[in-house]
């Protein structure tokens, strides 16, 4: 039920914004799909710079681990 | 401004690659969707109760010759974190069961100072009535990697050779090859009720811990610790 309600609401939130804007602010239906496509790229632009941070974390630490023996600070308990 | 502009440009030409039909916008509209797909089915479907179940340690409750309990956390007042209680609780059984005749509680101070967690789980051992000859506490590890290593120096002088090591079944599959490159013969006792979450924020809790524990796994691979 709870499930149900998060997902309803955001859905008919975003139905309900759609149809305003198309009927009463004239705005394309149209474009909704290039907004939506620039929010996935948005989205997978964050999901990819969190790929190269953690890869770049690992190495950088491994490398220290290394040259140290063994760092301080831990990536990872 | 000028300069960011045309790196900004070079970036992008960088990305476009020719020929191949495939643009960085698109690759990174790809993963947006693939994420907010992976998302949404964590938060509306049992995905990850049935990976946790799928990539559960099997226990092997078998007599050995100590229990060893990871560290999870203690609050700065010395109150164990339920993570910390749940495996605290199951060696406190295991031992009263029999199978073990040493209990070693792992665990340091929070930040900021306090109550050592290892302290307050012998603590606990000992209100429910576990002699105090029949535990040994160490709190200096700061990592699962610490852990094997100070658990091998404690153990060594009374020829421990077995041990039950008690965790949640995620830390488990990581500590596991740890102690065992440590030298001992480990018998996997986890602690964790591995049941499933309705509420979607608790499945995205789930799954949060399982690809934080995945991550650490490839990390202690790559650094050629397991």
């Amino acid at each position: 039920m709870k499930a149900i309600l998060i997902l309803a609401l955001p859905g008919l939130t975003f139905v309900g914004a759609f149809f305003f804007g198309v009927r009463r602010l004239r705005l394309s239906g149209r474009s909704l799909g290039a907004a939506i496509g620039k929010t996935l790229e948005s989205v997978g632009t964050t999901l990819v710079f969190l790929a190269i941070n953690v890869a770049v974390a690992v190495i950088i630490h491994l490398d220290g681990a290394r040259l140290n023996g063994n760092l301080c600070v831990s990536l990872h308990r | 401004m000028r300069l960011f502009a045309q790196i900004l440009g070079r970036i992008e030409r960088l990305a476009d690659v020719e020929g191949s039909g495939m643009r960085w916008d698109r690759v990174c509209q790809l993963f947006g969707l693939a994420g907010v797909a992976f998302f949404l089915v964590t938060a509306f479907s049992p995905l990850a109760h049935l990976w946790d179940l799928w990539t559960a340690v099997r226990p092997q409750f078998v007599p050995s010759d100590a229990i060893v309990v990871l560290a999870h956390g203690v609050s700065p007042f010395g109150i164990l974190y339920p993570e910390s209680a749940l495996p605290t609780n199951r060696a406190i059984a295991l031992y009263q069961e029999g199978l073990a005749p040493l209990l070693v509680f792992l665990g340091g101070a929070p930040e900021g100072g306090g109550t050592p967690e290892a302290e307050a789980r012998a603590q606990l051992a000992r209100l429910l009535g576990i002699p105090p000859e029949a535990i040994l506490t160490e709190t200096r590890p700061h990592t699962t990697r610490d852990e094997a290593a100070l658990v091998k120096l404690l153990l060594q002088s009374r020829e421990v050779r077995t041990i039950l090591l008690v965790s949640d079944s995620g830390h488990l599959m990581r500590a596991q090859p740890l102690f065992e490159r440590a030298g001992f013969a480990v018998h996997p006792a986890p602690s964790d009720a591995l049941s499933d979450p309705d509420a979607p924020e608790d499945r995205l809790a789930l799954m949060r811990g399982i690809l934080k524990e995945l991550l650490a796994r490839l990390y202690y691979r790559a650094a050629g610790y397991i």
